[in-house]
């Protein structure tokens, strides 16, 4: 089968963070990308900041097995933080996890298994309809 | 005066003919036939006439082809086997008039355009001329303003070539007004730019409609292998023509009245907004009143509310309230 680049755009998914859009998913023979939009709130003087944990994963629901986070586009890992100038600020960024099997369907997305609101987990991401991306 | 492309065609339809040397000494049908293949519509004799008689001796074209014809083989020739036109080597006024506009081409926002531009320049110039004036020391003669540091200038190349080669893509984007991302498809049809900020317009998968968007809103764009879609009645040249700017409110054309100070009627009448602004009456003193017929857009609320010391706007009546906001 095809070592393409698969794109998968704007696939279904469940999250409890309001200021956390899931925008792509793009998977390669040699990485998992997530294409990830944040805009900063008024919750926090000057919009707050925004890190990822070194510990976040892909879960491949249908087997459990979990896929490790490699580097970041745009946005540090812990102790790392990115401090917004103000809470109009916006962000996008990416995260890349070793790649999955081109059979995988649907993904978890884990920075923190307890989940607190303002953790950037994804649930039950669907990998439907895949687009070729042309080199 | 300039040379007519489709005429310039026909010389090197002709040059091509007298060229073959599987087939000699063309005929006046063979001529006519080749021109017709190529360029898909009749030609008559006299036509293809003139044209010989032009590469032979118009001086400002430069051929001065040594075109004749074969009693003996029916046929015409170039009385130099060498001779064609593709090796014309540039006049000296063609070198100045190609180096003038390159230096116009990268005054414009074309400075990536003239890039490449300006490689294929060097490329004939150096292989027609072994030393060319490349003065060091030129002088700026025209000069555009450019926004410095254009964020998303650098996905010029890509949506040129994508539209060019009818290719879709996909790309991030970020609406400023809704503070939302958004992951979009699209089929690229047009780059344009408006008050210094350049655009790309396509068929929007997301919004099933031909839509805008900012380059400076736009985020790691890919090429994706999709059947290109070309929405029927889209019209890059009609799209914007009664729209001032990029965002068009409505499809309808409205009456915008308004009244122009006198110092600022001035500008307007030197630099319409649109094409469509026409003078509706005369105040003592030197105020206007203007109409415009347009789409309402955007830009045309903020050029009013800059310009909100100079201009009343009348009617309609939604489009003064808006601007009184």
């Amino acid at each position: 089968m095809s070592t393409k680049e698969k794109l998968y755009n704007l696939p279904q998914h469940q999250s409890s963070h309001n200021n956390l859009q899931l925008l792509r998913v793009i998977s390669t023979s040699n990485y998992l990308k997530i294409d990830v939009g944040y805009y900063a709130t008024e919750h926090y003087i000057r919009g707050g900041w925004v890190r990822m944990s070194k510990d976040t994963f892909i879960k491949v629901l249908a087997t459990g097995e979990k896929k490790k986070l490699i580097k970041t586009s745009n946005i540090p890992i812990a102790p790392k933080q990115l401090n917004f100038n103000t809470t109009h600020d916006w962000l996008y960024f990416s995260l890349y996890f070793e790649p999955i099997s081109k059979q995988v369907k649907a993904i978890d997305i884990i920075e923190n298994e307890l989940s607190n609101p303002t953790d950037f987990n994804f649930f039950n991401i669907q990998l439907e309809h895949p687009i070729e991306i042309k080199k | 005066m300039p040379i007519n492309k489709e005429a310039y065609l026909r010389y090197k339809i002709i040059d091509a003919c007298l060229t073959n040397k599987q087939h000699k000494y063309p005929t006046m049908d063979d001529l006519i036939d080749a021109c017709e293949q190529k360029l898909g519509k009749s030609f008559s004799i006299s036509t293809i006439q003139k044209d010989i008689k032009t590469m032979k001796e118009d001086e400002v074209l430069g051929f001065i082809a040594p075109i004749k014809f074969s009693r003996s083989n029916k046929g015409y020739y170039y009385a130099d086997n060498n001779y064609s036109i593709r090796n014309i080597p540039l006049t000296e006024s063609d070198l100045e008039a190609l180096l003038a506009a390159t230096d116009l081409l990268s005054t414009f926002n074309g400075n990536r355009v003239s890039a490449d531009f300006g490689v294929a320049i060097d490329k004939i110039l150096t292989s027609c001329k072994e030393v060319y004036d490349q003065s060091v020391d030129k002088r700026v003669i025209v000069q555009t303003e450019k926004a410095p540091q254009q964020r998303g200038w650098n996905y010029f190349d890509f949506f040129f070539n994508a539209a060019k080669q009818n290719n879709p893509t996909n790309f991030i984007h970020y609406n400023y007004q809704k503070r939302r991302f958004n992951s979009i498809i699209l089929h690229p049809y047009l780059l344009k730019e408006f008050q210094n900020r350049w655009y790309i317009i396509g068929y929007s998968e997301n919004h099933k409609e031909v839509r805008t968007f900012g380059l400076d809103r736009v985020m790691e764009p890919y090429l994706i292998n999709k059947p290109f879609y070309l929405a029927p009645n889209f019209n890059a040249e009609k799209h914007f023509k009664n729209t001032y700017g990029v965002y068009p409110l409505a499809k309808k054309i409205e009456k915008i009245v308004f009244d122009a100070s006198a110092g600022f009627a001035d500008y307007l009448m030197a630099q319409p907004i649109h094409e469509s602004q026409k003078t509706e009456h005369f105040y003592p003193y030197g105020r206007l009143q203007l109409s415009l017929k347009l789409i309402p857009s955007q830009e045309l609320i903020n050029f009013f509310r800059m310009n909100r010391n100079e201009i009343i706007v009348h009617e309609p009546t939604w489009l003064k309230t808006q601007i009184e906001k």
